[in-house]
């Protein structure tokens, strides 16, 4: 009876179990009891039996958002026949996103989820491959009823495409992409949209690029033996939809997919590509001039040069036989086109076995069979390449186009070879190494920091209640700075003060803290792991696992001399206690007002990247809070050297409460960037902890600079040397970049093993997180 | 006391790398205490075997930990039924009894075990048993041999600059590709052809310092994939078994490796 409203709401008293609640509720219900009983005792007898409690409530729950007997029906029935498949929390999790899309998109959308829902559960493993799916359907339900319908109708596809957060990523791509436009929202959801399928692609592959980066670059370190650097290449155009990969001196250049499937089985073309790029990088000793060469010609003889450098590598590395040959998939029956026979010779020239009637093919063999002695001279490409190529002149087959697509798959595209303009240089790869210098506490006689010398001579303090508070906040002191040119430091020259933190409204708080529901569970698995903290051995205990030798003999000794012995003979393992104070320093200055690449790298389509650093602060904020560790926030921004705003979003000893959280989430673009003063402020703060290990750690958007400043070269300068004096006194600074143009000042100012570029912006809340956790491991 | 089962009998295989036997000889005729720098798995430990044995003297060998304190060194009082009764520990043993005391990575042990050993280091060459109250005079056959691993050294765990200054340093490294796949091919008993393929992947897995692999693979972790190999299993899974999970934790640098090891063999 679609429409009916329950007649009373449910009564929650503590004492009744959800069990009876749900029989009394539907004994009330003329149209759901009789097909109620049936289902009840069905269910009891089979495995939800066991957590009928749970169940019982997940359905009492469909009642309260008036989910309407159909939508609970199907649940029964859902739960009848996925109930022995699937776990508990996987079929509770489903009714509670079936009471989800209920409160957005009504009903008849609930239950045409729930009909569905068995698909769903029968893909995937457990509540926690479940997850992101049901998140992600829930996002769209935000969206409207419309594209949740589709997406449903099209369910079946996408469980064979994508894992759970592909599907996610693909949705929250496809709710950005068509913002609130409802047409828009319904062509991508649909699959009209030729953005919608390419992007589906893209997470369908899951990032493969992404994901074996780094293992990719380390395999290219070895081959070569020498450091490698890679980047990914734009996305293809659709007039020349196959990529192939490339390389410029020590750069590898890799595409983010490559249109064909052989890439999804572990990589193999990332690595045979790779392979291939190490093998020139190994063997061709530099680039060729193309003269007056032909597009075939040019062709030929890079295919000679591949066939070359592959023999060569093979020698050393017969391994790479074996990554390669699958990729060699001519066939000799094709016809007698330009790339066909090409593809022919490429696989006659690696594969001296592969048998090919075409003489042409079978010449070519021949000429390189012949000279397999002389595999290492640079010029045996350009003689065989011309030779091959006056044949193939003689034999009248339409020429290639000019931006022929090389074969087989893992191939370069030969630019490297030629001299022909290089792409311009590669943003530097990611990539951070955190290696701290410290001392040892246990060399520290007195364990104490307050006899230490401050960070002075810097920290001259300013009579703290001298000026009044106006708006850019009560000065609170003065520090040098240092004058890169005069090479001096100016005494005195910047003024911190100490600027009110406005909180946000409770709805903006609530907001960011589910904005990480993914990272959020990540993050709590780590804090379980990271609570305790490393071993070490005490002896002279009273208690213990073990008996301290020497302990117990001394004991044994005073006892048979009749003295009293010391009672403490045992040693145990104890866990060090973690001790570490964190500052955050958060850039507030204008630029992060600036919005984020969107999805697809629509430049501006993001958040604000003030919005993105809120979130980080928040993300870590709790991770820190939940493992009790002190953590202050800053943000700081600037008007002059006179008015440098620090706000305190969240002290040391305050607590990760509602109000800290609401300032957090309150920060909001100011000014200019005067990183030294900010840095040398927040060195100070940190000083003054009592901690073993002090961090700092600086998000920014950009290089320093200020109104009164020209030279941008100079607040780089002094912010330089702010870092190197806080690292003399102990405290460790490391640095986010949020922007791939602040890398290189970045690095120069923190130093390469403490600066860490994050390409994309929507990673903060996560990288952020993860360099703690990182840290905390050392 | 004759230390007789700290000699070694049969005639530990080292293959020379350079002067470094010769050199240790003369050392050891002056007395000379010795230390032996290089990084893991490169044959320290097989070397000064093979020179005690040469130098038929017995060799007392100690892996130095964190818990190691002087007096598990130096020696303690023990209990009997009669009272107590000192119990010399693996040094004294060496200093009384005129062997070769080795101890392997002090660096590891505790701070006070090297002070320990400052006045064997010099032409004094006593150990004070503090809490025996005797000063034991080294016997005329005895030297001290001491190795340090400087790759993963930080400031934490150096050696005192006033310990390194007393001793004479051999610095081992891996050996030129072709005498290691000769060790590997003889120790692991492995085929010339397949030891030098190992040797090659070592020498790329050594390169990868910059990439965040503390230390590449050593010649002992090749003998051991040889023996695997030898034993039967295929190259690829013994590489993987006894070079790529033992030498990282990180998935990223595990593929890498895993692919490279496919590619070297």
């Amino acid at each position: 009876m679609p429409g009916s409203r329950p007649q009373l709401t449910v009564v929650t008293t503590d004492a009744e179990s959800r069990i009876a609640r749900l029989h009394r509720y539907i004994a009330r219900r003329d149209d759901m009891r009789a097909t109620f009983q049936d289902i009840w005792q069905r269910l009891e007898a089979g495995p939800v039996g066991a957590w009928r409690e749970d169940w019982s409530a997940a359905a009492l729950r469909l009642f309260e958002v008036n989910a309407g007997p159909a939508v609970q029906m199907a649940f029964w029935r859902l739960s009848l026949t996925e109930a022995r498949r699937c776990e508990a929390a996987a079929l509770i999790a489903t009714a509670d996103t079936a009471g989800g899309i209920c409160r957005h998109c009504g009903s008849a959308a609930a239950r045409g989820f729930l009909e569905r829902a068995g698909q769903l559960l029968a893909a995937t493993d457990g509540a926690r491959a479940l997850g992101p799916w049901l998140d992600g359907l829930l996002d769209l339900a935000t969206a409207g009823a419309e594209p949740l319908a589709a997406v449903l109708q099209r369910l079946e596809m996408l469980l064979g495409t994508l894992d759970g957060p592909g599907f996610r990523h693909w949705v929250e791509s496809g709710l950005a992409v068509a913002a609130q436009d409802r047409a828009k929202l319904r062509a991508f959801f649909a699959l009209e949209d030729p953005l919608a399928r390419q992007l589906l692609q893209r997470s369908a592959l899951g990032d493969p690029l992404g994901k074996l980066e780094r293992s990719l670059q380390i395999y290219l370190h070895a081959l070569t033996e020498q450091p490698v650097r890679i980047r990914a290449l734009p996305p293809p155009t659709a007039d020349a939809p196959a990529q192939r990969a490339a390389f410029s001196g020590r750069l590898a250049l890799l595409p983010e997919s490559f249109e064909r499937d052989e890439g999804r089985a572990g990589g193999a073309v990332y690595f045979a590509a790779a392979a291939h790029i190490a093998a020139h990088m190994t063997f061709t000793p530099g680039r060729l001039e193309p003269g007056g060469l032909k597009p075939v010609q040019l062709a030929l003889v890079s295919l000679v040069e591949d066939a070359r450098v592959e023999h060569l590598a093979m020698r050393r590395m017969p391994g790479l036989r074996r990554l390669w040959a699958p990729f060699h998939t001519a066939r000799p029956d094709g016809a007698r086109t330009m790339p066909s026979l090409l593809a022919r010779l490429a696989r006659a020239l690696f594969d001296f076995d592969h048998p090919d009637p075409e003489p042409w093919v079978q010449k070519g063999r021949a000429m390189l069979q012949a000279r397999l002695a002389r595999l290492d001279d640079p010029l045996l490409a350009r003689e065989l390449g011309n030779l091959l190529g006056h044949d193939l002149g003689q034999m009248r087959i339409p020429t290639i186009a000019r931006h022929h697509v090389v074969e087989p798959l893992y191939r370069d595209d030969n630019s490297g070879l030629w001299n022909i303009p290089p792409p311009e240089d590669a943003p530097e790869v990611e990539a951070i190494a955190i290696d701290t210098v410290r001392l040892e506490r246990e060399e520290r006689p007195d364990g104490g920091r307050e006899d230490e010398p401050d960070l002075s001579p810097e920290a001259g303090k300013v009579r703290p209640a001298a000026a009044p508070p106006d708006e850019d906040g009560m000065p609170v002191a003065a520090y040098p700075e240092w004058d890169y040119r005069a090479r001096i430091e100016r005494p005195g020259w910047a003024i911190v003060r100490d600027a009110r933190a406005p909180p946000a409204p409770a709805e903006a708080v609530r907001r960011a803290e589910e904005a990480y529901p993914a990272l959020t569970r990540r993050i709590e698995a780590l804090v379980r792991g990271a609570r305790v903290g490393q071993p070490f051995r005490r002896k002279r205990q009273p208690d213990g696992e073990q008996l301290d030798l020497d302990a117990a003999v001394e004991a044994t000794i005073a006892f048979r001399a009749g003295e009293r012995p010391d009672q403490r003979v045992y040693q145990k393992v104890a866990r060090r206690p973690r001790d570490l104070s964190l500052l955050l320093l958060l850039d507030g200055s204008r630029s992060t007002a600036d919005r984020a690449a969107g999805p697809g790298g629509v430049t501006g389509g993001g958040p604000a990247i003030v919005s993105l650093e809120r979130d980080a602060a928040l993300v870590l904020a709790r991770a820190m809070a939940r493992l009790d560790d002190p953590l202050a926030i800053r943000s700081f921004d600037s008007n002059g050297r006179e008015k440098v705003r620090i706000r305190r979003l969240k002290d040391f000893d305050e607590p990760f409460d509602r109000r800290a959280a609401a300032r957090i989430a309150g920060l909001q673009p100011g000014l200019s960037t005067r990183l030294g003063a900010a840095i040398r402020h927040a060195g100070t703060e940190l000083a003054r902890r009592r901690s073993w290990r002090r961090l700092l750690v600086v998000v920014t958007d950009g290089e320093p600079s200020d109104i009164d400043q020209p030279d941008g070269r100079y607040l780089a300068e002094d912010a330089r040397r702010a870092v190197h004096s806080l690292r003399g006194a102990g405290i460790d600074v490391f640095a986010l970049g949020l922007d791939t143009g602040v890398t290189r000042a970045g690095r120069e100012i923190f130093g390469r093993q403490h600066f860490l570029p994050i390409r994309d912006v929507a990673d903060l809340p996560e990288r952020l997180a993860m360099l703690y956790f990182r840290l905390l491991a050392r | 006391m004759t230390l007789d089962e700290f000699r070694l009998t049969d005639e530990p295989y080292y293959q020379p790398n350079g002067g470094e036997v010769d050199l240790f000889t003369a050392a050891y005729s002056c007395r000379l205490p010795v230390m032996l720098k290089g990084p893991t798995g490169c044959g320290k430990t097989r070397f000064i075997e093979h020179m005690a044995w040469r130098l038929q003297r017995p060799l007392i060998t100690v892996a130095c930990h964190e818990d190691m304190t002087a007096s598990d060194l130096v020696g303690r009082y023990l209990l009997d039924e009669g009272g107590t009764r000192w119990h010399d520990g693996p040094l004294t043993l060496a200093v009384r009894h005129g062997a070769i005391c080795y101890l392997d990575e002090i660096v590891e042990a505790h701070q006070d075990t090297t002070v320990i050993i400052h006045p064997l280091t010099d032409d004094r060459r006593v150990l004070p048993l503090e809490k025996k109250n005797e000063l034991v005079k080294a016997h005329s056959d005895f030297q001290l041999v001491i190795s340090y691993n400087p790759g993963y050294q930080s400031v934490l765990k150096d050696l005192k600059e006033s310990t390194k200054q007393r001793f004479l340093a051999l610095d081992f490294g891996y050996p030129e590709a072709a005498a290691e796949a000769a060790i590997v091919a003889r120790e692991g008993a492995v085929e010339a052809d397949l030891a030098g393929r190992l040797v090659d992947l070592a020498g790329r897995t050594r390169q990868l310092q910059g990439e965040g692999l503390e230390e590449g693979a050593s010649t002992r972790m090749l003998i051991h994939t040889a023996r695997l190999v030898a034993a039967g299993v295929a190259p690829a899974t013994a590489c993987d078994a006894a070079i790529v999970t033992p030498i990282t934790d990180d998935p990223d640098m595990r593929k890498a490796l895993h692919a490279v090891v496919g590619a070297c063999l």
